[in-house]
């Protein structure tokens, strides 16, 4: 990958969700955006539950 | 000069049908039904149980398991692997069990699916990559339309 480009999250996604993201991102840039945030989010959450 | 060391921490995991006898599968012997294989680090075996993104038919065979006061049986096959030699056993395990007998959906390519989420150093802008095998496709697109409101949420994070 470039070096200019820092890895903040890497996810291990099902096919049917990389073939949904690449549909939805010519399609509704901001619903791709939000569900990636949400994605974001939900991993941290998990991640914190598991720490507990 | 200085070696990344390989971290061998990859396993190949079954989940098994406790309703249902032995199984065997060429060279594989398994004392319930097999209906998933898969691999991982860590706690995927755990995490993989109750994944939003599974297909319909997993969800549907641990629901049926949970319907009937049971719990999945999982059962590691083989441990301290590398990423690549996790692939190729789960791989070929699920072509040893037969993918029409089990719920994955593909013969391990899946596995390969990743969504990854990069900064630009140089100007802080989010760059979304998924890549699939060794096709990379860009999210953005070159276009970064809510850069700004993305970048405020993240920050929240």
């Amino acid at each position: 990958m470039e070096k200019d480009k820092k890895l903040l999250f890497n996810f291990r996604i099902q096919k049917e969700l990389y073939d949904y993201l690449v549909l939805i991102s010519k399609e509704n840039y901001t619903t791709m955006t939000q569900y990636i945030i949400d994605l974001i989010k939900k991993d941290k959450n998990e991640n914190e539950r598991n720490k507990k | 000069m200085k070696m990344n060391a390989i971290k061998n921490n990859y396993y190949v995991y079954v989940y098994l049908d406790p309703r249902k006898g032995k199984f065997v599968y060429d060279n594989l012997k398994f004392d319930h039904e097999p209906f998933y294989v898969g691999k991982g680090r860590g706690n995927r075996i755990i995490k993989s149980l109750n994944d939003p993104f599974s297909n319909k038919m997993k969800k549907l065979k641990i629901k049926e398991i949970k319907d009937n006061g049971l719990e999945p049986i999982t059962i590691v096959i083989k441990k301290d692997l590398s990423e690549n030699e996790s692939y190729f056993l789960e791989k070929n395990t699920i072509q040893k069990t037969g993918i029409e007998n089990i719920t994955n959906k593909s013969k391990g390519s899946s596995s390969r699916t990743f969504l990854k989420v990069f900064q630009n150093i140089k100007n802080g802008d989010i760059v979304f990559i998924v890549n699939n095998d060794s096709k990379f496709y860009e999210l953005n697109n070159g276009l970064i339309i809510n850069k700004k409101d993305f970048y405020n949420e993240f920050q929240k994070i």
